[in-house]
Parts: C-alpha cells; sequence; structure tokens
C-alpha cells in the first residue's frame, strides 16, 4: 500500500512539467527568432504510463517534442528586420485558447493526484488506527 | 478459544473487505495518474462480483451449522483459501470513450470511484477496530 505514493506521485511530476511545457509555450508566443535564428515552435509533453517498482502503473514523460505539423502564422510585416524577402514574418504556431484549455487540464489533473494522495493518507491512518 | 474468539465470521469479512479495497484502491490510482496517457487502458475490478461472492459465503455461513463457509472465487478475483488473503485480476475496462488523441478523460468517474472505495476502506476499518475494543474490553472484563 506505500507503493501508492508511487503512482501519484509519478503523475504530480508529469503533469507540472506538461504544464511547464505549456508555460514556456504561451511566453513564447511572439518569438520569432530563437537560438537558432528560427520561430519557435510549441513543445508537446509526450506521456507514457511506466510501471513502478511497487507493480503500479504510474506516468511519465517519455519526450517533449517540438510541433512541426502545425503550420507557422505569417503576418505581413515589411518593417520588422524579421521578415521574409516577400515582407512576410513568421510566428510561433502556439494558439493561446488551446494552451489555454491544456493548462486547466493539466491543473485539474494535478489536483486529482493531490485528493488521491490524501485519500491513500486516510486509507493508511484508518488501517493503522484499527490496532491503536 | 482465543483463536475462535477473534477469528469469527464479521471479522474475517471485514479483513477481507479491507484487502478487497487497499487492491482497488492502487488499480484507481493508476488510473489517475494516466488519465492523460495516451493509449492507456484503463483496468478495473467488478465490486459486485466481490460483493456478491461475500454475500453468499455469508448465507452459507448462516446455514451450516459450525459456521465455515469460505467465500467462492470468480473469474476476477481469487480467495485464498484458510486466510483472509485476496488476490484480484484486474480486467480492462472496455466501456469508455477516447478522445481524438486516444486518452480517456473520466475523471469525475475516477474520483468518484476513489472516494466511494475510501469511504468503504474507512468505515471497514472503524468496524474492525471496534470490534477488537470489544474484544479487549472482554478480555479486561470492562464492559
Amino acid at each position: 500500500m506505500f507503493g501508492a505514493f508511487d503512482v501519484s506521485t509519478s503523475a504530480l511530476t508529469a503533469q507540472r512539467m506538461r504544464l511547464d511545457t505549456i508555460s514556456s509555450n504561451i511566453a513564447n508566443i511572439n518569438t520569432t527568432s530563437g537560438p537558432n535564428g528560427q520561430p519557435y515552435r510549441r513543445l508537446a509533453a509526450i506521456f507514457q504510463s511506466q510501471q513502478t517498482d511497487s507493480g503500479g502503473v504510474g506516468v511519465q514523460v517519455s519526450k517533449i517534442v517540438e510541433d512541426q505539423t502545425t503550420p507557422l502564422k505569417a503576418r505581413f510585416e515589411p518593417s520588422n528586420p524579421s521578415a521574409d524577402g516577400k515582407g512576410f514574418v513568421y510566428y510561433p504556431n502556439v494558439d493561446l485558447s488551446t494552451e489555454m484549455v491544456n493548462a486547466i487540464e493539466a491543473t485539474r489533473a494535478y489536483e486529482a493526484n493531490i485528493t488521491a494522495i490524501e485519500t491513500t493518507k486516510s486509507m493508511m491512518n484508518a488501517s493503522l488506527r484499527v490496532l491503536a | 478459544m482465543i483463536d475462535r474468539l477473534i477469528s469469527t465470521s464479521s471479522t474475517d469479512l471485514l479483513e477481507r473487505t479491507l484487502n478487497f479495497t487497499e487492491q482497488r484502491h492502487q488499480l484507481i490510482l493508476d488510473n489517475i495518474a494516466n488519465v492523460s496517457t495516451p493509449g492507456y487502458v484503463q483496468k478495473d475490478v467488478s465490486v459486485k462480483d466481490f460483493q456478491q461472492s461475500m454475500q453468499d459465503a455469508l448465507e452459507r455461513q448462516q446455514a451450516s451449522t459450525n459456521g465455515q463457509g469460505e467465500p467462492e472465487s470468480t473469474e476476477s478475483i481469487q480467495f485464498v483459501p484458510g486466510s483472509t488473503g485476496v488476490n484480484v485480476k484486474p480486467q480492462d475496462v472496455v466501456r469508455q470513450t477516447a478522445f481524438h488523441d486516444r486518452g480517456i478523460r473520466n475523471m469525475e468517474d475516477l474520483m468518484g470511484q476513489l472516494g466511494d472505495n475510501a469511504m468503504v476502506h474507512n468505515t471497514v476499518a472503524q468496524f474492525l477496530k471496534d470490534r477488537y475494543n470489544q474484544i479487549n474490553r472482554a478480555i479486561s472484563m470492562k464492559v
């Protein structure tokens, strides 16, 4: 039963990491040139289930990938120094509403796992009190 | 004598239920942790089967003269003979709607199951505690 915490904490870590990628997406919503000179591309955390030592099934972030499929947003800004030959500036493929929805989902999942930990604690308390 | 005093039918029943709820709790935690994992198939064990087995065992126990009655194992729940051990075999949950990324997001269901299961666990633990207190009082002759 003590292994129950492993599962919930693995989910806390994973959801926290997902929230981190969402934060960096929102922070870089207007970043037209990153360290490689290219516009920032949306990051996505990929979740994968993972066997814990105690036999439970936890979750981990297997990798963080750049979203290469959603097209960048082209805006016509000839005066911008980052503009290409035709006067277009490419903005990151970050959609604010998508990110906010994902952020809410990650927060709720985080809260759910906190509640799960609290419940585990209350159950263990009840079990321990049987003979106390 | 002491052995018979402690392992009456109700204590057995309570201990088995505790074993069952602890194992189901682990399954629910797995499902909650993986609520946004794409392609994860949720697992659960049938509470109805468990309760049915326990009820049948109780009825047989009351009908028999020596108070014996082991619950019968089912496909997903195995009762260890001669002890209060319970082994559950988790089954894939089939009735679930996947989102476009193949994640399952029935958080309300899961939290409901979590609360429900914990409630049963805590109630049963309390009953068990009361039962032991009763025996303790009997031993120390304080009624």
